[in-house]
């Protein structure tokens, strides 16, 4: 029996190639998951073993919220400058120095801001100590006076500049200009996962990143000798209230585990499509095996004529699925090994350039690999195992045709598993859960695919009307409607990667509309001031505000703070601002003014939390201060302005004091064009800063909302690809099953050129109809996800209309595409050797 | 000029509807080298029911699907009518069986998504022609199967297949119709409506019809046997009954192979 599973693999290698290359794909994209995140937490557990190595204790603030910023991801109490003496004075500390980690961007020799959209744009000052400076002077000298700096090589490469140019630096402030003495290297790289750094003297640096007289950290060596845990301790007892102590170790620990956590939600990430490519590979494998057994019936029956068990046939066909699951694994491993190097490269591309380190295979991913990947193959080919195994002896001498199956069961698993897999999406999308939410698809989806084959024929049919001109079309029509069952779960695996590129694409439509009703219904300015940066400071505002034109500049600041234990992000805006440039719809109580001891909630939120008008609400801001507010009154939820509204003055607890965004009214009858030269112009010091019109704010965060959307939409294309491999399947397989037919159809006139339309067609009407089926299920995910989503703002559902009309046009070149091989094969069909089959 | 010259040859042919010249058919090459028809020259006259015989691997079938344009010949000229299809290429030899070629194989002659009738208006449909009506319900007529035009093949029987098979050969008016055994899967009754009706299409309809059958009784159905043996066209017989047919096929087996002169 054994020797007979492997004579019948070989026998049939280049249709087990096919469906194998989808469980190589999937495999790859596991391993590769795997790989990329094991070999950057490799990588940056070194970096910052490295970096951290001579720092036995770290002083820093209490954590006050889980806010981040582009430097650290949460927020601290800053530390007085005065604790680095008392820190200083501690027996066994032999070094010890403040630290200022602050965000400036040098401005390149074009004009623009070197940002980087993946590694932080650091601004330190320098500290001259070999023992805790991680940065080396490799040309020029540290800076000494208010207006040098240095930099890192890699900086210097992409700025354009080199030791003695004067260059302008945007921090807090305006930018200014600065002279670059010197450029560092840490260990000899030029930079530490594309990261960019600028440091100044301590004296600028307290001025320009906001820490007049406080440090975000004090940085301590221990003498030779000492203890970190004993030196720990011994600082931990000098040190003002509001700071903590923490050893070295902790504190490189704390570090890399934040990193590790967040490429673990990378990794988490990759492997959801990993997991969407693998189901759908699944598919084809369930497909695959399904064609094969019923192709091979007389041999089956042959087999269980000459006294073969029902068990031993079961083994013979899920051991060649294992079989196929294990090649599969080994090849997708080895392509996901690829795949991780051709990841990292693409980071490197976007500005994230990755230390170099040794690609780590850890055991988790071989096995990992193997087990996914024959996992998958194994329980794709139970069913199909059974139902070789109940074929009867007698049918080795019977004609191979058997009858069609009712659809009966199949209907009743499918709509059963639907209504658990919807009741499981409903239930996880009211209360969140990513593993239920994907589980209930998971059921929704083959829930789905056991009905398809029901609606197959007159959908299929409906489809195929577009191709009836001409015999070839009408044939092809005929043949995709043969086997309902066939082109149901062929076309169900293309189901499944449209139906989520559709919903993801819904959503993402249904947020630009939501936006744009926000904005244009929540804003009444005439021009905005946005910022990838780091924010502008009031300046800016008071300076715009004189512009020809403009009759109010209103500064939007936006910050987190801790309310009931949770972070929740506030605005800051100048209570004018209220009348003149943002439109708030009452919900109760009043909205039209707020004042430094009060504040305004969304309706939602306010529901939330069961606050009530004339409720105190406690906050904890950035700065660790605790403030408490009078609730004034709730507003109708608004996108732009967030949940929570504050007066300005209380932006002084904020983190930065910068304003996010600036709303401008300009005054009645003003020449928008003239307006906005003035405005540009007065911004010229700030390169980070746009100005745009309404129309453009929605556009461009439409554009933000489309490069997700895109993403996601590309990395689903990974299961398209597979689906598309279905398809060539199927349809291999069918011009083999068909070989007589098409030699017939050859011997009485069809031309290669109308056979080639023939399989054309067919392949056409399976993907179309996937498109179809994809589009439906899409649309009800999609709109499930934006009602889900309507507490969290998303209050408008749009369907973008062409894009999906763009699916079905793919879905059709998949077919196209998938017909390709096949026809060739049929057309090139000797007509002789066909015709005598048997 | 150079067609003047061949004026005459045009004449006497046009009474041909296919001929083939110094025919020579080679499977492989060395050592696994088979000559399956060696110069072989038939030709057969318009209007006229001829069967080709010969015992197994006598090159008959080879013969049919050379003249058919099914298989190229290694060497020699295959006319039908007056084109020499040996010089067409793989469009042309299509289109040339759709138009003036029809076929009955001896089994698996139909699409069996298709109904009786689209069967047999198949190749004009590929062609995308209108069928012409008055002939089509002639020839259904002929096969007597009118009331089974909407059935698909499963629903008929061997020998009904067959018929339907049959009036699709000749729904499209060819030149030629080609029959490769086709009986052999039927039993006698069916076998004997089949080869009545292709008997028919050539004594009413005037069709010319080639037939390949290794059963005598079949071959009294023609006008005329062709006897093949070891590639060589090597006798032929005119008005044959079965017996006759059997008595000559008797001293193939009995000699093992061909003894005779042309």
């Amino acid at each position: 029996m054994l020797r007979a599973t492997f004579k019948s693999l070989l026998a049939r290698k280049l249709r087990l190639v096919l469906s194998a290359m989808s469980i190589v794909l999937g495999v790859s994209f596991v391993a590769g998951a795997f790989v990329l995140t094991d070999t950057l937490g490799k990588v940056f557990d070194e970096l910052f073993t490295t970096v951290n190595e001579n720092i036995a204790v770290d002083v820093r603030g209490e954590k006050v919220s889980d806010v981040a910023s582009q430097t650290s991801n949460v927020t601290r109490k800053e530390v007085p400058v005065s604790a680095l003496e008392q820190v200083r004075a501690v027996d066994g500390v032999a070094e010890a120095h403040g630290s200022i980690n602050g965000i400036a961007q040098i401005i390149d020799t074009d004009g623009k801001a070197v940002a980087s959209n993946a590694a932080p744009n650091f601004g330190f000052f320098w500290v001259d100590s070999e023992r805790l400076n991680v940065a080396e002077i490799s040309e020029g000298r540290p800076p000494a006076a208010p207006d040098e700096i240095v930099i890192n090589a890699a900086l210097a490469v992409r700025a354009g500049y080199s030791v003695g140019d004067k260059a302008p630096v945007l921090t807090d402030g305006p930018t200014r200009d600065f002279e670059i003495v010197g450029l560092v290297t840490y260990a000899g790289k030029d930079s530490l996962a594309g990261e960019t750094s600028i440091f100044f003297t301590e004296e600028t640096a307290h001025a320009l990143l906001n820490r007049p007289d406080t440090y975000d950290e004090i940085v301590v060596a221990a003498d030779e000798g000492v203890a970190e845990q004993e030196l720990r301790d011994q600082v931990a007892e000098v040190i003002p209230a509001g700071t903590e102590a923490i050893t070295g170790t902790a504190y490189t620990e704390e570090t890399t585990s934040d990193i590790k956590e967040g490429l673990g939600f990378f990794s988490t990430f990759l492997l959801v499509f990993a997991a969407i490519a693998l189901f759908v590979g699944a598919f084809i494998i369930f497909n695959t095996f399904s064609m094969l057994v019923a192709q091979r019936t007389r041999e089956l029956a042959l087999m269980r004529a000459l006294g073969a068990s029902r068990g031993q046939v079961i083994r013979s066909v899920l051991l060649e699925a294992v079989v196929v699951g294990a090649l599969s694994s080994l090849i997708g491993l080895g392509v996901g090994i690829g795949v991780a190097e051709l990841l990292k490269a693409i980071f490197a591309t976007i500005g994230a350039e990755l230390p170099d380190g040794p690609t780590v295979i850890a055991a988790r991913t071989v096995i990992a690999s193997f087990v996914v990947g024959i996992l998958v193959t194994a329980v794709a080919a139970v069913m199909p195992a059974r139902r070789a195994s109940k074929v009867a002896p007698v049918a080795a001498l019977r004609d191979a045709a058997t009858p069609d199956r009712s659809l009966v069961r199949q209907t009743v698993v499918g709509t059963i598993l639907l209504v658990a897999g919807a009741a499981a999406m409903t239930k996880a999308l009211a209360d969140g859960g990513l593993p239920l939410l994907g589980l209930g698809t998971l059921l929704a989806f083959v829930g789905v695919a056991l009905l398809s084959p029901l609606v197959s024929r007159p959908v299929a049919g409906a489809i195929g009307w577009l191709f009836t001109r001409g015999l070839p079309g009408r044939l092809g029509r005929q043949n995709a409607l043969r086997n309902p069952r066939r082109t149901a779960s062929t076309a169900a695996a293309l189901m499944i990667g449209l139906a989520l590129v559709s919903a993801v694409s819904i959503l993402g439509a249904s947020l630009k509309a939501t936006v744009e009703k926000v904005v244009n219904g929540a804003v009444s300015a005439d021009l905005l001031l946005i910022t990838q940066g780091p924010g502008f400071p009031d300046d800016v505002i008071e300076e715009v505000s004189g512009a020809p034109g403009v009759a109010e500049v209103t500064g939007l600041k936006f910050d987190g703070v801790v309310v009931d234990d949770s972070t929740k992000y506030v605005t800051a805006l100048d209570s004018a601002a209220l009348a003149e440039s943002v439109t708030l719809q009452t919900v109760d109580g009043s909205v039209d003014t707020v004042s430094g001891s009060t504040v305004l909630l969304s309706d939602s939120e306010a529901e939330d939390l069961g606050f009530a008008p004339g409720d105190s609400v406690e906050m904890t801001f950035s700065s660790g201060a605790v403030r408490t507010f009078e609730l004034a009154g709730t507003y109708k939820q608004n996108e732009l302005v967030g949940d929570y509204l504050l007066d300005a003055s209380v932006s002084e607890e904020f983190r930065t004091d910068r304003n996010g965004v600036a709303l401008i009214q300009l005054t009645e009858g003003a020449d928008v064009t003239a307006a906005r030269e003035a405005i540009e112009a007065d911004t010229a010091s700030y390169p980070t800063i746009e100005v745009q019109d309404r129309s453009e704010f929605v556009a461009s965060t439409g554009a933000q909302v489309d490069s997700i959307v895109t993403i996601i939409s590309v990395l689903l294309m990974l299961s398209v690809i597979i689906a598309i491999l279905g398809v060539v399947n199927t349809l291999a397989l069918s011009v083999i099953e068909r070989t007589r037919e098409l030699g017939l159809l050859r011997a009485v006139g069809m031309a290669r050129r109308q056979m080639k339309r023939m399989i054309r067609v067919e392949a056409v009407i399976i993907a179309v109809f996937g498109g179809v089926l994809g589009l439906a299920v899409g649309a009800v995910f999609g709109t499930a996800l934006q009602q889900a989503l309507k507490s969290e703002g998303v209050s408008e559902l749009a369907f973008p209309v062409g894009r999906l009309a763009v699916f079905l046009v793919v879905a059709a070149l998949a077919g196209v595409l998938a017909a390709w091989l096949p026809a060739r094969r049929a057309s090139r069909l000797n007509v002789l050797e066909a015709i005598a089959t048997e | 000029m150079t067609t003047t010259t061949q004026a005459p040859a045009t004449a006497e042919t046009s009474l041909l509807a296919a001929r083939a010249v110094g025919l020579t058919k080679v499977y492989g090459s060395g050592d696994t080298r088979v000559v399956a028809l060696d110069a072989v020259s038939v030709e057969l006259p318009r209007g006229q029911f001829t069967a080709v015989m010969g015992p197994s691997g006598s090159g008959k079938s080879t013969l049919m699907h050379c003249l058919a344009g099914l298989d190229d010949a290694t060497s020699g000229a295959v006319f039908v009518g007056d084109v020499d299809i040996t010089t067409l290429d793989d469009k042309r030899l299509t289109r040339m069986r759709r138009d003036s070629v029809g076929f009955v194989f001896q089994a698996f002659n139909l699409l069996p998504t298709l109904t009786a009738l689209e069967n047999i208006t198949l190749p004009m449909d590929i062609a995308g022609r209108k069928p012409d009506q008055a002939w089509l319900d002639t020839v259904i007529d002929t096969i007597g199967l009118r009331d089974r035009l909407s059935h698909r093949p499963t629903e008929l029987s061997g020998g009904q297949q067959q018929r339907v098979a049959c009036a699709r050969a000749l729904a499209s008016r060819p030149q030629i119709v080609f029959a490769d055994e086709p009986t052999g899967n039927l039993d006698s009754r069916s076998g004997a409506e089949v080869l009545g009706f292709l008997r028919r299409s050539v004594q009413d309809m005037g069709q010319t019809v080639v037939m390949v059958t290794h059963d005598p009784g079949a071959a009294s159905y023609a006008d005329r046997v062709i006897f093949l043996a070891d590639g060589h066209a090597v006798d032929e017989m005119a008005d044959p009954t079965a017996d006759t047919v059997l008595e000559r096929m008797k001293r193939f087996d009995a000699a093992g192979h061909p003894t005779d002169e042309v």
